[in-house]
């Protein structure tokens, strides 16, 4: 019984990762079949914040749902990582067949964080885990015009849950702002929906966008591209606007003259 | 007087006339020099660093909780470009030039959208509608159609001004596009004023008062009906699917159109008497003769010519499609848009030997079209920026509505900001998409019908009459040199506070009779 429950779950795994309209499709009770409810995470956030010099946390925040199994495979669709810690939850690092813990792992080309629910953990319990990332942002390639930088993050869900409400939040580095948000997926279109998807905000002297989502099946994808720049602002547009004033005062006094009077 | 003597002296008076009639003398293209009072001067003249003030100050201030550092940029440099546009130290399409050019340089918008925005569907309708109004000059249909309307309604200057009001009241029911309405009058107005004396050279308060009450009431008779304008549309789709309440046409008719026509007789007594007050010798035509006169010319234009029966059949087939918008899919199988639909005006008007247009007749005002490029590409940045939504947010915000507070001091801050908002904005669409969607929040976060609050909410959405920036018809209508920014706004403020009283009155008497304000 055992292997034909993990056999199932494989299966729409792989099917996730190719298809995901195929995955709705089987995962969607109406369409025939009584095929079980999906495992479901009821919230997950990946937070990245993005360091002084270029060194890059992840901190993964998911409040587990009902249903499951022990394992608990969660996206994570970075490069290099390393010092992985699990702040709080009632999860660990799988370990393999020496005893040995192995934070993530590849599972059919994708780098899953490779998590365990201990027992006693409970529908609503909340895990936190951290790791920093190597390399994720390059501050010289980032660079753009006008003294910008771009950051891009693309989230693609990996995991075999439904993940009921989803957040990504970027937190810029130290003494820059959001400029613009330059993309966002899915789109946003105000004649349907008034609310943008995302919100800005500051905090601690930078600041963050974060993007959310009501729900993300299996295989779903949502993405936001920024522009930041440094939230000070230089002095040659103070220099420039208030020469120009001096200028226009001297040179357009005419303009006080009437026509009769010249 | 011998009957010689008389009939020299008819002739002089008639040849006056023609030379009033004669508009190629005061072309739209070009841009007149206007004559300053002292005050205007000095606002003039101070207005410049005023607009640098504002420009750094908003700048250089911290960037506010939820504002991008873009949005930042993009406040600072329309706000400057609101006090050029109002004091008008620079000419209004070199500001709105120099407001493209900031937005680029300092990166509040992109190079690519902000030059974009000349191709954009609003500047084409604006230069399509100029060519088929100097069709409609060129062929004289425009003098006859102005004549017929002064022999009929012109015995005094008042008569025609709600002669005019009750024609935009009629057009608003047929034709939702407010910048077509505006370029099939404007031809009539222009020769009309030139009858009582004002022209682009010597600006009069006759002028003053049909120019800005024909643009009020292309704007705000729109208000009059469900159908009057596409923002209309948007808020009464918010209210069914944001609110659940669903507005019929003759909901909003019901509503709507007394207020309008109350606000349309204010108007139009308060205007001439008050606004700008007419002066006995501007209430009647210029010319020696009057009414007598007008009527002979009109008689001596004779039986409408080819000429004028080739213009009738382009501009009517253009309001045709004008005013069948709706059946086009079902009878054509595609839609011809308005801007479309005087695309083939044009174009028919252009060509050799069918048209009656050469190129160089038609007068195209390239400066306003620079204007309103400026205005447009500062407004959609503000919206696409999210400066437009934060201003707004933090708006409401701190107006501390929270439950408990009485409806109607709800009511009458809701109205008063959605009037007024018009002032900064270039957008109907824009405005109906960020602020009803607000309201309707306010009203379910307050535990109200949503229906209460925007329904009168989208009342004030076509009251865009503060500036030549709120709308297409304030620009065509701006063009023609006949009255100041500062007219604009002076007319508009006072009628704007008028419409927001309006609102008020009848939110508190005749909305709650037909059930949208919590009843008796």
């Amino acid at each position: 019984m055992l292997a034909l429950t993990a056999l199932t779950v494989l299966t729409l795994f792989v099917v996730s990762l190719l298809d995901s309209d195929a995955l709705g499709a089987t995962l969607d009770p109406s369409a025939g079949g009584a095929a079980a409810a999906p495992d479901t995470l009821e919230f997950y956030r990946e937070h990245i914040i993005v360091g002084p010099d270029g060194i890059t946390t992840v901190e993964i925040t998911t409040v587990l749902g009902k249903g499951g199994s022990g394992d608990l495979l969660l996206p994570f669709t970075f490069g290099n990582s390393r010092d992985f810690s699990i702040l709080s939850g009632p999860a660990e690092f799988t370990r393999d067949a020496r005893g040995a813990t192995r934070p993530v792992r590849s599972v059919l080309g994708q780098t899953m964080l490779d998590l365990t629910r201990v027992p006693g953990g409970a529908a609503g319990d909340t895990v936190r885990v951290r790791a920093l990332l190597d390399g994720w942002f390059d501050a010289a390639k980032a660079r753009r015009a006008y003294g910008e930088s771009a950051l891009s993050r693309e989230f693609l869900n990996t995991s075999r849950f439904v993940l009921r409400s989803f957040e990504l939040k970027l937190t810029l580095p130290p003494g820059t702002l959001v400029h613009s948000v330059t993309r966002v997926e899915p789109s946003f279109n105000p004649k349907k929906n008034p609310e943008p998807p995302y919100t800005i905000g500051q905090a601690e002297g930078r600041g963050f966008v974060v993007l959310r989502q009501q729900e993300l099946a299996p295989a779903g994808r949502c993405g936001i591209d920024v522009n930041f720049r440094p939230a000070r602002r230089g002095i040659i547009p103070l220099l420039l606007g208030l020469g120009a004033m001096v200028l226009y005062l001297i040179f357009f006094r005419d303009v006080l003259k009437s026509k009769e009077a010249e | 007087m011998t009957a010689a003597a008389a009939g020299a002296q008819a002739k002089a008076v008639l040849g006056r006339i023609d030379e009033i009639l004669d508009l190629s003398k005061n072309k739209l293209s070009h841009v007149p020099e206007k004559k300053l009072t002292t005050s205007e001067r000095w606002m003039r003249y101070l207005g410049f660093p005023l607009g640098v003030l504002v420009f750094l100050a908003l700048f250089y201030m911290p960037t506010p909780e939820g504002l991008t550092t873009g949005g930042q940029v993009v406040i600072a440099v329309f706000a400057t470009a609101l006090v050029w546009w109002i004091t008008e130290p620079i000419p209004t399409h070199v500001t709105s030039l120099m407001l493209m050019g900031l937005m680029v340089f300092f990166h509040g918008w992109g190079e690519s959208k902000v030059l974009g925005v000349l191709g954009f569907s609003v500047i084409w309708l604006n230069v399509l509608a100029f060519i088929l109004s100097s069709m409609l000059v060129k062929t004289n249909l425009a003098k006859r159609l102005a004549l017929a309307l002064i022999v009929r309604f012109g015995k005094t200057s008042k008569w025609i001004l709600l002669a005019f009001f009750s024609l935009n009241l009629l057009l608003a029911a047929f034709i939702p596009a407010t910048a077509a309405r505006a370029a099939i009058l404007l031809p009539i107005i222009i020769v009309v004023a030139s009858i009582y004396g004002a022209s682009n050279k010597n600006p009069n308060n006759f002028g003053r008062n049909l120019f800005l009450q024909n643009l009020q009431g292309i704007n705000f008779g729109s208000s009059a009906y469900m159908t009057g304008s596409n923002a209309n549309l948007i808020a009464v789709a918010f209210l069914l699917s944001m609110g659940g309440t669903r507005v019929y046409y003759t909901d909003w008719l019901f509503a709507s159109f007394p207020v309008v026509v109350v606000a349309m007789l204010i108007s139009w007594y308060i205007g001439p008497r008050f606004v700008f007050k007419v002066p006995p010798e501007q209430q009647t035509p210029v010319v020696e003769g009057g009414l007598d006169k007008m009527r002979e010319k009109l008689h001596e234009m004779g039986p409408v010519t080819a000429g004028e029966k080739r213009a009738a059949v382009i501009f009517g087939l253009v309001i045709t499609l004008w005013v069948t918008d709706k059946l086009h899919m079902s009878v054509l199988g595609f839609e011809v848009s308005a801007v479309m639909a005087a695309f083939i005006g044009a174009v028919i008007a252009l060509f050799p030997k069918l048209g009656l247009l050469k190129w160089n007749e038609a007068d195209i005002p390239w400066h306003l079209m620079l204007f309103s490029c400026g205005a447009y590409a500062g407004g959609l940045a503000l919206n696409d920026t999210g400066a437009a939504r934060w201003l707004v947010g933090t708006l409401f915000e701190k107006m501390h509505i929270q439950p408990g507070i009485n409806f109607w001091l709800v009511y009458c801050l809701v109205i008063a900001v959605n009037m007024f908002s018009h002032l900064f904005f270039t957008s109907k669409t824009m405005r109906t998409l960020i602020f009803i969607p607000f309201v309707i929040a306010i009203a379910q976060n307050l535990g109200y019908d949503p229906l209460w609050l925007a329904l009168p909410s989208a009342f004030t959405i076509d009251w865009v009459i503060g500036l030549p920036i709120n709308a297409k018809p304030n620009v065509i209508l701006f063009s023609t040199g006949q009255y100041s920014v500062l007219d604009n706004l002076k007319y508009g403020l006072i009628m704007t506070t008028v419409g927001t009283t309006l609102l008020i009155l009848a939110g508190l008497t005749w909305f709650r009779l037909l059930g949208i304000t919590p009843g008796f």
